[in-house]
């Protein structure tokens, strides 16, 4: 046997570790917990400073120049209500998948936005938490950043079961009575 | 039903329920924003910003012009190379003068002295009264483009 080369059987092994990982981390309910607190916290917190300043908002999403201008004002309206909910629902475990799925399309929606940003050298405040002027400038680390998080929605959207949702709460409090 | 569709059904509940609180809390709130035309505001927010690296790439370009909104001697002192001047004070003068170089420009971006400089977004508002329709703001202006290191041009004496 060389040295240095895997086997047909060492690779198998490999791959059926792999396969056991993703299976664990995608079913994993005390992980998608501590995703959904996670997300939720962020979304909501992203969401704060959107639903106090409408127009600052509406000008950092018009600054990314992807819109067009009709649509600025009712995404700039709708968008941070939208992360509040969802990020509260994830947070308290109810509508769990349907929460999970708009928060990761709306992580994707981000990351090729900000992915657009930096290919077309548009030098501009990210609007992701903080709509001022001291708001952070857009940077390749965010789309790491978003990226990472994408998994994240993805194993609580994926995830069969969750640790702490509403639903079965409820179920275990009414089979006591 | 399957766990997908299930978050589909459950995501346009969440949508609805976006909607409505949006549109409601957007027309109680003082903050609220017009649902569809620019920001209230008469102010440089009702313009688009350009940044630096973007004045730096439609400088460039033939189908851009940039704009200098202040005083004629400080043009002439220096400004960006290309730039028009067009100062607010006197806009009604040097316009006719600047018609021809404004001609078949799909893009204007103004400047003046930087941040807390109103001169732009004066000349601004007067362009787009004139029928100008895409008309942005270099809001760094001058002083963030001589930081820069960038090629300045002068007035021929």
């Amino acid at each position: 046997m060389a040295q240095g080369w895997a086997t047909g059987g060492e690779s198998e092994e490999l791959r059926w570790d792999l396969n056991r990982l993703l299976r664990w981390f995608f079913s994993n309910p005390a992980l998608s917990l501590v995703f959904r607190l996670l997300l939720g916290g962020l979304f909501i917190w992203a969401s704060l400073d959107k639903i106090a300043h409408p127009a600052a908002f509406a000008q950092a999403v018009a600054n990314y120049r992807i819109l067009p201008a009709s649509l600025l004002h009712p995404v700039a309206i709708i968008l941070p209500w939208l992360e509040i909910i969802a990020g509260s629902l994830l947070i308290l475990g109810i509508f769990v998948p349907g929460s999970s799925l708009l928060i990761l399309v709306m992580l994707a929606v981000f990351d090729l936005a900000l992915a657009s940003t930096i290919i077309r050298g548009i030098d501009l405040s990210c609007g992701c938490f903080q709509t001022g002027p001291s708001a952070e400038r857009v940077n390749p680390l965010y789309l790491a950043r978003d990226s990472s998080l994408i998994i994240a929605a993805l194993q609580v959207l994926l995830s069969p079961r969750s640790w702490a949702t509403f639903p079965p709460l409820l179920r275990s409090r009414t089979k006591r009575t | 039903m399957n766990r997908f569709k299930i978050a589909c059904l459950q995501a346009t509940v969440i949508v609805g329920i976006a909607l409505a609180a949006g549109f409601a809390y957007n027309g109680v709130s003082p903050q609220g924003i017009p649902l569809i035309g620019n920001a209230p505001a008469d102010s440089a927010k009702s313009f688009l910003q350009v940044s630096l690296n973007e004045t730096r790439l439609l400088q460039r370009s033939k189908e851009t012009v940039l704009v200098d909104a202040r005083a004629r001697e400080e043009y002439d002192f220096g400004h960006i190379p290309g730039a028009v001047s067009l100062p607010e004070n006197g806009f009604d003068e040097a316009f006719p003068k600047a018609t021809p170089l404004l001609k078949n420009k799909r893009l204007i971006v103004v400047y003046c002295s930087g941040p807390g400089c109103e001169l732009a977004p004066k000349v601004a508002r007067r362009l787009r009264a004139k029928g100008y329709k895409d008309v942005r703001l270099f809001d760094g202006g001058w002083p963030a483009w001589l930081k820069a290191g960038q090629p300045v041009e002068k007035a021929k004496s």
